[in-house]
C-alpha cells in the first residue's frame, strides 16, 4: 500500500538511514524528507536513492513560526499523512548540571521536544482524516537510564517518552499508534558530543561491545510503522544491543 | 451547495444529528461532540472549505455559533 511518510532530520545519521529504508522498501510511497537547510551533500544523497517520490522540505526546528507554516503547507498539499518519524534531535557539548546555562537547556528542549510536539500536533490532524496513522519518536536509552548523556539531553528524551505514552492514549480513538525507539549508542555524528571516557567505559561494559549502526535503528523504526506491529502501541522499544554489565 | 449548507452538513454528518439541533449546539452538549468528535468536525470543515484551522481557533471553536465567527477568518462567507 502506498503511504505518505514524513521524516524529520533525514539528511544524515539515523534519519538518513530511515529515509533510505523507506525509499528502498516503498517505491510508490510519497516521502517528505525534512532537513534544516538544502545542501549539496543532501541533494547528492537524495539523487543516490533513485526514488522520484521523495520531496525534500527545509526548515529549522528552532524557528517555530516557520515550522508551523511549513508543516501546515505540507498537510494542505498532501491531505493524507500515514507515517511521522520524529527523528531530528540535538545533543550539546558535555557539561555538568550545575554548569548548564539557560540557552543550552531551552535550545535542547526546543529541538528535542517542543518542535516534535508542534509537528505532531499538525500532522496528527492529517492522520485523523484517515482514521489511521503511525508515529515513531526518537527517544534514547539516556532518557530511561539517565546515564548516557548530559542533563538537558536526558531530560528532553524523558519528555519524549512521556509524550509518546500520553499520545498513544489520546490518539488511540483515531487509530493512530504512537511508539518510540530508544537507541543505545549509535554510530553517527551525534556520538562526537559524548565525553570520550564515558563512551569508552560504556562500550567496554556493554554486552555487544560495539556501537549500533544507523540501519539497525532504522529497521526497528520501519517495523513500528508497518502492519506487522499493528498491536504495538505506547511502547518505548530499547535498541541497545542488550545493554550493560557493570 | 451553498456555504451555510456545507457548514451545517459537517455538523450533521459528524455528530449524526438533525438540522433543528444546530442553533444552540455547544461543545460537549451532546455525547458525540466530545474531544474526539471535535477533531472529526474540524477535519470535516477543513475538507468542506479547503482551509486549515489554526490551533488557537480549534481551541476556541466552542459552539455552532462561535464556529461561524471563526470560519469567517478563513474567507468563508456563510
Ligand atoms: N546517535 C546516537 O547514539 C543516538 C542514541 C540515542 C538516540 N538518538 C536520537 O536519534 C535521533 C537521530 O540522531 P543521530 O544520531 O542521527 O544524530 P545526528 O547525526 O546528529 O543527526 C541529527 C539530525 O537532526 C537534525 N537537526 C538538529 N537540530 C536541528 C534543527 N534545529 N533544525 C532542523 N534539524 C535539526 C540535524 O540536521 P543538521 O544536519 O542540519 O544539523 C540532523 O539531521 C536524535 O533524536 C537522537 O537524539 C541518537
Amino acid at each position: 500500500m502506498a503511504r505518505t511518510i514524513f521524516i524529520t532530520g533525514s539528511n544524515r545519521g539515523i534519519g538518513f538511514a530511515v529515509l533510505n529504508k523507506f525509499s528502498k522498501k516503498e517505491q510508490d510511497s510519497k516521502i517528505i524528507a525534512h532537513a534544516r537547510i538544502e545542501t549539496p551533500e543532501f541533494l547528492e544523497k537524495l539523487a543516490s536513492l533513485k526514488n522520484n517520490n521523495i520531496e525534500p522540505v527545509y526548515f529549522d526546528l528552532l524557528d517555530t513560526e516557520n515550522l508551523k507554516k511549513q508543516v501546515s503547507a505540507i498537510i494542505k498539499s498532501y491531505k493524507k499523512i500515514d507515517v511521522l518519524i520524529n527523528n531530528a534531535g540535538v545533543v550539546k557539548a558535555p557539561k555538568s548540571f550545575l554548569m548548564c546555562d539557560e540557552n543550552t537547556l531551552r535550545e535542547t528542549f526546543e529541538i528535542n521536544f517542543f518542535a516534535q510536539v508542534f509537528i505532531t500536533q499538525l500532522i496528527t490532524r492529517a492522520m485523523i482524516r484517515n482514521n489511521s496513522g503511525a508515529i515513531v519518536n526518537l527517544a534514547s536509552v539516556a532518557g530511561i537510564s539517565g546515564i548516557e548523556g548530559q542533563f538537558e539531553y536526558v531530560a528532553s528524551k524523558s519528555a519524549v517518552i512521556g509524550m509518546t505514552k500520553r499520545l498513544a492514549i489520546e490518539l488511540a480513538p483515531y487509530k493512530i499508534r504512537v511508539n518510540a525507539v530508544a537507541p543505545g549508542m549509535t554510530d553517527t555524528e551525534m556520538m562526537s558530543n559524548m565525553e570520550n571516557n564515558l563512551r569508552e567505559k560504556l562500550l567496554s561494559n556493554s554486552i555487544s561491545k560495539r556501537l549500533a549502526q544507523p540501519d539497525e535503528i532504522a529497521d526497528v523504526i520501519y517495523f513500528l510503522t508497518s502492519v506487522e506491529s499493528s498491536y504495538i502501541n505506547g511502547q518505548i522499544l530499547t535498541v541497545n544491543g542488550g545493554g550493560y554489565v557493570f | 451547495m451553498d456555504n451555510l449548507k456545507k457548514y451545517n452538513q459537517a455538523f450533521i454528518d459528524t455528530f449524526r444529528i438533525s438540522e433543528d439541533q444546530l442553533q444552540n449546539l455547544q461543545y460537549q452538549s451532546i455525547e458525540a461532540w466530545d474531544s474526539v468528535g471535535h477533531m472529526s468536525l474540524i477535519a470535516a470543515l477543513e475538507d468542506a472549505f479547503d482551509i486549515m484551522f489554526e490551533t488557537d481557533d480549534i481551541i476556541d471553536f466552542s459552539s455552532y455559533q462561535k464556529g461561524k465567527e471563526l470560519i469567517a477568518k478563513y474567507d468563508v462567507q456563510l
